[in-house]
């Protein structure tokens, strides 16, 4: 498969996103505003998506 | 493998076999926790297993878990809580969608999924689209009542996803719905290969060639007549482009789908589903091709109700060739074969009414629709055979009858008595058609 090393650093990047999402959800639920909260959700169901897509493949691959 | 422009998701679609059966392995043990631990339907029939999570350590170890059809979502939804009941994995405030199956074998089932079942809903599809060459360029018309069936609403997130531009005909009658495209000069339309043969009609019932559309591609859905070759090779002829099938059910999300290389048979999506072929009779795991069994799935990413060794109830074969496409993604050969419950002996031999499509869709003199009856005529088992003639062919019945004799006798070793229609009087469907009727069950 091309571009292994691609895919790891995808990985990195998806998961250091997912962590900001997170800690944006929970800034936003702390503070009471309610659009940051559910913003979030919809974006962590996209990162969700990425990690099914690319880091489940770089975690099998070893890359 | 092709050009990376060929996938979707390279990473996923051309992974070695060897890495993907091990990525299936820990998605099946993934998802087989999940379930355990948050919904009660699946605690108790593992606990009645005697099985827990941890057990499943291999491949071999698969067919341990019991398997679940849609009568068991159907019990579960007795219980707490409404409407799900206790299959249900998420506190019932995160489900934001809701959908049913259609009821046609028994009460409907009720589908809820979170917002990410749903983003899911549409990155299975995205593959789905993207392997059938869709692209941002293309205008995307879905004739479909959008409604509580789940049908193409997964679709149309799809196209927005991979850039299509959608058009929704949703409450249009299916004369607005070709005015509509031809209007909009749409390059891509998905519908229930009964309502492609349908809206075909509808083009020349208006003095329009389907041609004349222009239509690109169209994807189907529904029904098993995307595979059956002659039914395939209607739908094409009449709207002068490919036609790709694809395969899924409310329960369990879409798991099969064709490619532009038309592989002679569904892709299945092994990076998202487990899809096992069983023995008909003993239950058995099927590995090798060429040998019909039932299809049992497993969705690993669908959370909130989750799909775990679902029974479809669909037959199929693994076929014994990859794709030119280069996905490492197994096929299933011509796709689905019939239904379980279809599927059944009359007079003695096994019998399949997707093996009478196939020969009627054959037959040029033959219209889109005809209607199959199984009855017990005393001990006897009889099959009828509602057929119309084209316009053109009118007073041909004998010689119409004698082919399609010939021709089912050789395709399912079966006779039949034959009924003849005037042309446009039998049932049109908009979405899925209810041909098959065996009247032996309902005695």
């Amino acid at each position: 498969m091309a571009g292994e090393t691609n895919i790891r650093e995808m990985a990195n990047l998806i998961a250091n996103i997912k962590q900001d999402a997170e800690k944006l959800k929970e800034l936003g639920k702390n503070s009471n505003i309610k659009c940051v909260e559910m913003n979030v959700v919809r974006m962590s169901a996209m990162i969700k998506m990425l990690e099914l897509d690319i880091t489940d493949a770089a975690d099998i691959l070893g890359a | 493998m092709q050009s990376l422009d060929t996938y979707w998701n390279p990473a996923l679609e051309t992974l070695p076999v060897e890495k993907l059966r091990e990525l299936q392995l820990v998605k099946f043990k993934r998802i087989l926790k999940w379930g355990y631990e948050r919904s009660k339907l699946y605690r108790r029939l593992y606990e009645a297993a005697g099985l827990m999570p941890e057990d499943i350590k291999t491949w071999d170890d698969i067919k341990k878990v019991p398997i679940i059809d849609k009568g068991s979502y159907r019990e579960a939804q007795y219980k707490e809580p409404w409407p799900y009941g206790d299959s249900l994995c998420i506190p019932l405030e995160d489900v934001t969608v809701y959908h049913q199956t259609s009821g046609t074998t028994g009460q409907p089932v009720f589908q809820p999924d979170t917002w990410q079942d749903w983003e899911w809903q549409a990155e299975i599809w995205s593959h789905y689209l993207w392997a059938m060459g869709f692209r941002n360029t293309d205008r995307v018309f879905i004739p479909f009542g959008y409604n509580v069936f789940i049908a193409y609403w997964a679709g149309h997130y799809a196209a927005e996803k991979v850039g299509c531009e959608v058009v929704s005909g949703a409450m249009l009658n299916t004369e607005e719905r070709i005015m509509k495209m031809k209007d909009l000069r749409a390059t891509a339309f998905m519908a229930t290969p009964t309502y492609v043969l349908g809206m075909a009609d509808g083009c020349r019932k208006l003095g329009m060639d389907p041609r004349d559309l222009h239509i690109k591609k169209i994807l189907c859905a529904g029904e098993p007549g995307g595979s059956v070759p002659t039914t395939k090779r209607r739908m094409e002829e009449a709207w002068g482009c490919p036609v790709y099938d694809h395969v899924g059910a409310t329960e369990m999300g879409s798991w099969g789908y064709e490619c532009t290389f038309k592989p002679g048979g569904l892709h299945v999506n092994e990076g998202f589903f487990l899809v096992e072929l069983l023995d008909l009779e003993t239950g058995e795991p099927i590995e090798e091709p060429n040998k019909l069994g039932r299809i049992v799935i497993t969705a690993f990413d669908r959370m909130a109700q989750p799909c775990i060794r679902c029974d479809s109830k669909d037959v199929a074969m693994w076929s014994d060739k990859n794709c030119e496409c280069g996905r490492t993604y197994r096929v299933l050969k011509g796709g689905i074969q019939g239904r379980t419950d279809h599927i059944s002996k009359v007079k003695g031999v096994l019998f399949s009414p997707v093996a009478v499509e196939e020969v009627v869709r054959s037959m040029p003199q033959l219209g889109d629709e005809y209607e199959l009856i199984v009855k017990k005529e005393g001990d006897i088992d009889k099959i009828i055979l509602k057929y119309e003639l084209n316009p053109g062919f009118e007073g041909q019945e004998k010689e119409v009858e004698a082919e399609l004799a010939r021709n089912l006798r050789v395709k399912t070793n079966l006779g039949y008595v034959y009924e003849s229609h005037p042309y446009g009087s039998l049932p049109r469907y908009l979405v899925k058609a209810k041909r098959y009727k065996d009247l032996r069950k309902e005695l």
